[in-house]
């Protein structure tokens, strides 16, 4: 009989203040790569669901273990984070990314995490200007892959095998929020590189039909926001919102691999949010989805209700 | 790896109970502020001792001190020295020992500057160990309280921006600032018998 035991956190670690401005964090900790990924309470982000790019790119929650340094540098109005992560677990038996999901299905999420080779992540944000921020996110590393378990460096077959089954990936994100008075603006920038494709691509092959993971991945979005309940001078907010975004998993393919259209997507979400109290929100929105294969949009209604406690 | 999680679980247990380190009452920056701001070099320090309870039984993590020119010690001006709790993982709606290893972890120390008729003249967080929340630390952002006098109320959204990822931390020093404001002015002052007419 097989039991298990299991907490879900998203994340858990140890912060020790070396000085005001130098942390060291160890423990499972969120990957900051944009804005969601590390502000995803519902009561941060307008829209039921998250933005399409934090849920295929960035594979929001996006959490691992790991350590590192952060800190602020508040006469700078910096803030800054260096951590070395396990990375996505890239095979693990079966391939764990493609064109269609991306790199989603890849994250350990901590328990059970397995480790092959570090990954690097790291952001830097400036808060100087009132109302806005911007940060800049990179994330560096081969994925990880079982077959190195146990691996003999004199067993040069399995080697090359196990090296076909990881992908190098280089993530640099780039985003930016700005609130002046109702109005919030927020966009987000994802370039995602990935390296040894074509290999893991064939190694992965089902029923002798290569994988169709891309070399290059890309994703935005840009959305505007107003509480129009602030002119009336209410305590509660009602923000209608509207967002405009894209990706392409397949912005680039490597080894005569052919660029699927269908995963070019077009989403623009249009909805209301209404806080009764900060830590609570009302959601209502729709989603207009279109592939770049498909005739017209796919319309979705979502509604929610985030409690932030 | 699993022995690194448990290892790690146990440093986060340790790390948690060792709890905050004081408040520094005389932080660089402040010494910078009181001699820009109001030309005072070499400032003479005088606490204002707080009664313990201050009427809502809530424990303040600071303290206000009267401050003046050596050579003038009637032209008072006075300084507030704190810290926040930025109440993240239910710290602050947790309870007595809870609260205290809950909340404690994530917190902020600021000063507020007030000139003699107790109205907020600077707003400065000087220490930032909140794990989001930074942007509240910007000077543009903290200059909105400059000439709050206690009068209104500061509500975040309204007469004070919000902002996008701190709403937390916006809340929590907006609130802390007029809490202690009021108190200056409408407790301490007339107390000490220095209100202004």
């Amino acid at each position: 009989m097989n039991m298990s035991a299991r907490c879900i956190s998203n994340r858990l670690f140890l912060q020790y203040k070396i000085t005001p401005g130098l942390h060291f964090r160890g423990g499972l900790l969120l990957i900051p790569m944009g804005i969601v990924n590390e502000y995803h309470e519902p009561t941060t982000f307008n829209g039921v669901e998250r933005p399409l790019i934090d849920n295929i790119i960035s594979p929001t929650t996006w959490r691992e273990i790991g350590f590192g340094i952060s800190g602020n540098l508040i006469a700078s109005s910096l803030k800054y984070q260096a951590y070395l992560v396990n990375g996505f677990s890239g095979y693990n038996g079966t391939a764990q990314f493609d064109g269609k999901n991306g790199l989603r299905k890849g994250r350990q999420k901590g328990a059970n995490s397995y480790l092959s080779a570090p990954n690097f992540s790291g952001k830097v944000e400036y808060y100087g200007i009132k109302g806005l921020n911007v940060g800049v996110s990179g994330y560096f590393g081969n994925t990880q892959s079982t077959l190195y378990n146990g691996l003999s460096k004199d067993n040069d077959a399995a080697l090359a095998k196990a090296d076909s089954s990881v992908v190098g990936l280089s993530m640099v994100g780039v985003d930016a929020r700005y609130t002046l008075k109702g109005v919030q603006l927020r966009g987000q920038y994802y370039f995602a590189g990935l390296s040894n494709t074509s290999p893991y691509n064939h190694f992965t092959a089902k029923n002798g039909k290569p994988n169709d993971l891309g070399s290059a991945m890309t994703g935005y979005y840009a959305e505007a926001a107003y509480n129009v309940f602030r002119p009336l001078n209410l305590k509660d907010e009602l923000t209608p919102f509207v967002r405009l975004e894209g990706y392409n998993t397949h912005h680039a393919v490597a080894g005569g691999l052919t660029k699927n259209k269908a995963y070019q997507t077009t989403a623009i979400t249009t909805g209301l949010g209404w806080k009764p109290a900060p830590g609570a929100v009302l959601k209502a929105d729709l989603q207009f989805v279109k592939p770049q294969t498909a005739d017209k949009f796919t319309t979705t209604f979502n509604a929610g209700i985030g409690i932030l406690f | 790896m699993q022995k690194i999680i448990i290892t790690i679980l146990l440093l986060v247990n340790f790390g948690v109970l060792q709890g905050q380190e004081g408040i520094n009452y005389r932080p660089k920056v402040l010494l910078r502020e009181i001699s820009k701001q109001w030309g005072i070099g070499d400032p003479q320090w005088s606490e204002l001792r707080l009664p313990a309870a201050n009427g809502s039984g809530e424990r303040i993590k600071g303290k206000f001190f009267a401050v003046s020119e050596r050579l003038e010690p009637n032209n008072r001006r006075f300084v507030y020295v704190g810290r926040v709790n930025s109440c993240r993982g239910g710290g602050c709606s947790a309870s007595g020992e809870e609260r205290a290893v809950a909340g404690d972890f994530e917190y902020f120390d600021y000063f507020i500057l007030f000139g003699s008729d107790a109205s907020v003249q600077q707003v400065r967080v000087f220490n930032y160990q909140a794990t989001h929340g930074q942007e509240i630390t910007s000077p543009q952002w903290l200059r909105q309280f400059s000439g709050f006098d206690g009068t209104k109320t500061l509500q975040v959204g309204g007469n004070v921006d919000a902002i996008s990822g701190a709403t937390i931390s916006a809340y929590a020093i907006a609130g802390d600032v007029e809490q202690k404001t009021k108190l200056l002015k409408n407790a301490e002052l007339p107390r000490l018998g220095w209100a202004k007419e």
